[in-house]
């Protein structure tokens, strides 16, 4: 896979009613993402190779990395992600991610790479392996600790690896948390409400209807 | 009254030890054994549907994908490539694609609504709920969209249940050269029911109208599921109702995870409790009761392997057919092993065998019987046009042998009976619609035996219906 070609577009959206038509910038190389107002959306598309790709939404609005094995990273505002490495490989549907989400919110909904093996997701202090499905990733700092909390939708397994121990689940709709570095908690049960505020999260503002 | 015959051919059975090669190889097992009498009855439930790689539905969903990445923002290609992405099962696909319609739009009409479908598919039902609440929070919702809302809630109330329920029944007609009790289409496991009741022949051709089902029953009890099955099965011959059967099994028992879970177990096991009732004749015939333990483990994401171990006591009931059937009464332990391979993306390698060790009260009725069993699955998606799908199709190979403990003296005294059987068919499934399918199943047997009279054939042909809920 040493010869993918590195081929990154960046789409930058302006704020509106519906998308596709406004303002649509796209490069072929890897962008930083410029400051924007706090209701930007952005999107952008790794076909087969990424790395060291910093996200940072910091004070902005959404952003989705669609990668070329059909997976899916949805960013909340306020958020920083660096995609470690990412690489697939079209003709053996193969491939690897690895990404450290230093902060905020986010959503993976898996594709080839992860029905074959784990996706990494390096957090302050834990990793959440991820094989298959859709899980959501929130990481946050509250006195000076970071906690992360990793809440598996569906799929075929979640586990969240911190202190040298790890705690799993295969139970949709169950968070597993660690705080300050500490080992993992048990798998809990989450509630609609909760999944509902995080989602709400990844969505454009205003939403509610539909 | 019409002479019945074992698997050995021998006349009349009605006078002599009925299972020889033919009963004793057959017998028992009925917790594994009517699970397996029923096992081409409920494939079109148990066996998950492969992702049809290679189809034309697949690459016209990579091909939209393609297009997506040159523009990922058109919104007309995101909900065509989700409907794509939906008729392939690939259901996350679809997920990611209408949730990017929400990162820039999150009133777009009816996505929310799908969106909380599409999790109802993929039995993440929280999420579901998370976005029906989106959808009946919002000030323009119609009346048409608080009735879907309603609707899904209900089936998803149901599908959370920690109890559900399955039905599968197959029912049609089967041609047989040498009719026997077999069940029609039933698969074979050493010392099974199938076996058992295939040993009961006429030596002369004939129809049968079948009815099969099984009801599944499990029970989310938080670290294991207790499953329960009860399996039914009935056949009335169209001439010659000695050889009507019928049967009925409940399975009980709790299935649960060893060395971790999901993915990461180091196999999962299920103990359980069995009992089983059959009639032939329309007389009783067969009772029996056991326990067993089955195990099953993925070896890789290809490669799956089951075993079981089984004991079972079995009562027989002389009756007009087998007027010595009580000395049939026996202890049997079986004991049996599974690979499954996908080889193809939608393509199944099935390779089984099972041993049955079978202590009857008489000693020419005691046998060892060893079956092995060889399948290959494939499931051919049609062209959409043809409105009917997937086609199934199952050849499958046997070989079964069985070992009798002592000669039979009123056969003949100096052989101890040794039987090789040789199966070969194919089985067709034609999906008619999300729960109902036309089947149909071909098979030539050919037994070999040390006996003369223990030598026959057979071919049944099979055609029925199967619906499942």
């Amino acid at each position: 896979m040493a010869g993918f070609s590195c081929r990154v577009l960046l789409v930058v959206l302006s704020a509106g009613p519906g998308m596709g038509a406004a303002n649509v910038a796209a490069t072929a190389e890897p962008q930083g993402v410029g400051p924007t107002d706090r209701t930007s959306r952005e999107l952008l598309i790794a076909h087969d190779s990424m790395r060291d790709e910093p996200i940072d939404t910091s004070g902005r609005g959404q952003v989705q990395l669609l990668f070329g094995d059909q997976s899916a990273l949805s960013i909340a505002p306020g958020s920083g992600v660096v995609i470690n490495d990412y690489l697939f490989d079209p003709q053996t549907q193969t491939g690897n991610l690895i990404a450290t989400v230093t902060s905020g919110l986010l959503r993976y909904v898996g594709g080839e790479i992860s029905r074959q093996q784990d996706v990494l997701f390096y957090t302050p202090g834990a990793v959440v392996s991820v094989r298959g499905g859709i899980v959501l990733i929130k990481t946050e700092r509250t006195a000076g600790a970071a906690r992360t909390e990793g809440l598996f939708l569906s799929g075929d397994r979640m586990c969240v690896t911190a202190n040298g121990q790890s705690q799993c689940t295969t139970k949709f709709a169950t968070a597993i948390t660690s705080e300050g570095g500490a080992p993992p908690s048990a798998p809990v049960a989450v509630t609609t409400e909760a999944i509902q505020a995080l989602f709400s999260n990844l969505q454009a503002a205003g939403g509610g209807a539909n | 009254m019409l002479a019945l015959t074992t698997q050995s051919g021998r006349h009349p059975i009605a006078s002599d030890r009925c299972a020889h090669a033919g009963f004793s190889a057959g017998r028992g097992l009925f917790g594994v054994g009517l699970a397996a009498v029923l096992l081409w009855l409920s494939s079109g439930v148990a066996v998950a549907q492969p992702t049809p790689v290679g189809t034309p539905e697949d690459e016209q969903a990579n091909a939209l994908f393609k297009e997506l990445l040159k523009d990922p923002t058109n919104v007309d290609l995101n909900f065509r490539y989700a409907e794509a992405a939906v008729k392939l099962g690939n259901y996350e696909g679809a997920i990611s694609a209408l949730e990017r319609l929400l990162l820039y739009n999150p009133n777009f009409p009816g996505v929310k609504l799908q969106l909380a479908e599409l999790y109802a598919k993929l039995g993440s039902y929280a999420a579901a709920r998370a976005y029906l609440e989106q959808v009946e929070s919002a000030p323009d919702v119609t009346e048409e969209t608080r009735a879907r809302v309603q609707a899904l809630r209900s089936q998803i109330a149901r599908a959370a249940s920690p109890s559900q329920f399955s039905v599968n029944m197959v029912s049609g007609l089967r041609h047989q050269t040498n009719v026997s009790a077999e069940p029609a289409g039933s698969d074979i496991v050493a010392g099974g029911i199938p076996l058992t009741l295939s040993s009961v022949m006429l030596h002369q051709p004939g129809w049968d109208a079948f009815l099969g089902g099984n009801v599944a029953h499990t029970y989310d009890l938080g670290g294991a599921t207790l499953q329960s099955n009860a399996l039914v099965y009935y056949s009335k011959q169209f001439h010659f109702a000695s050889v009507d059967s019928a049967a009925v099994e409940v399975n009980s028992g709790p299935r649960f995870d060893i060395g971790g879970s999901g993915a990461d177990k180091i196999v999962a096991l299920r103990p359980y409790a069995v009992a089983s009732e059959v009639l032939l004749g329309n007389s009783q015939f067969l009772s029996s009761a056991g326990a067993g333990l089955s195990a099953d483990r993925a070896i890789t994401a290809r490669i799956g392997a089951a075993g079981f171990y089984e004991f079972r006591s079995e009562h027989f009931a002389d009756n007009a057919a087998v007027p010595t059937a009580t000395d049939m009464d026996a202890s049997v332990h079986s004991i049996g092993a599974n690979l499954s391979y996908q080889v193809l993306e939608n393509g199944n390698l099935g390779l089984q065998a099972s041993y049955a060790i079978t202590h009857a009260r008489r000693s020419f009725n005691s046998n060892d019987a060893f079956v092995m069993r060889a399948s290959y699955t494939h499931s051919f998606q049609l062209p959409a046009e043809f409105g009917v799908g997937p086609l199934i199709v199952t050849p499958v190979l046997y070989r079964i042998y069985s070992w009798s403990a002592a000669a039979d003296p009123a056969v003949d005294p100096s052989v101890i009976p040794v039987t090789m059987e040789w199966r070969v068919g194919v089985t067709g499934e034609l999906g008619l619609t999300d729960n109902l399918a036309a089947t149909a199943h071909v098979i030539r047997e050919v037994i070999g035996s040390n006996l003369a009279v223990d030598r026959s054939t057979d071919t049944q042909v099979i055609i029925g219906l199967r619906l499942t809920y």
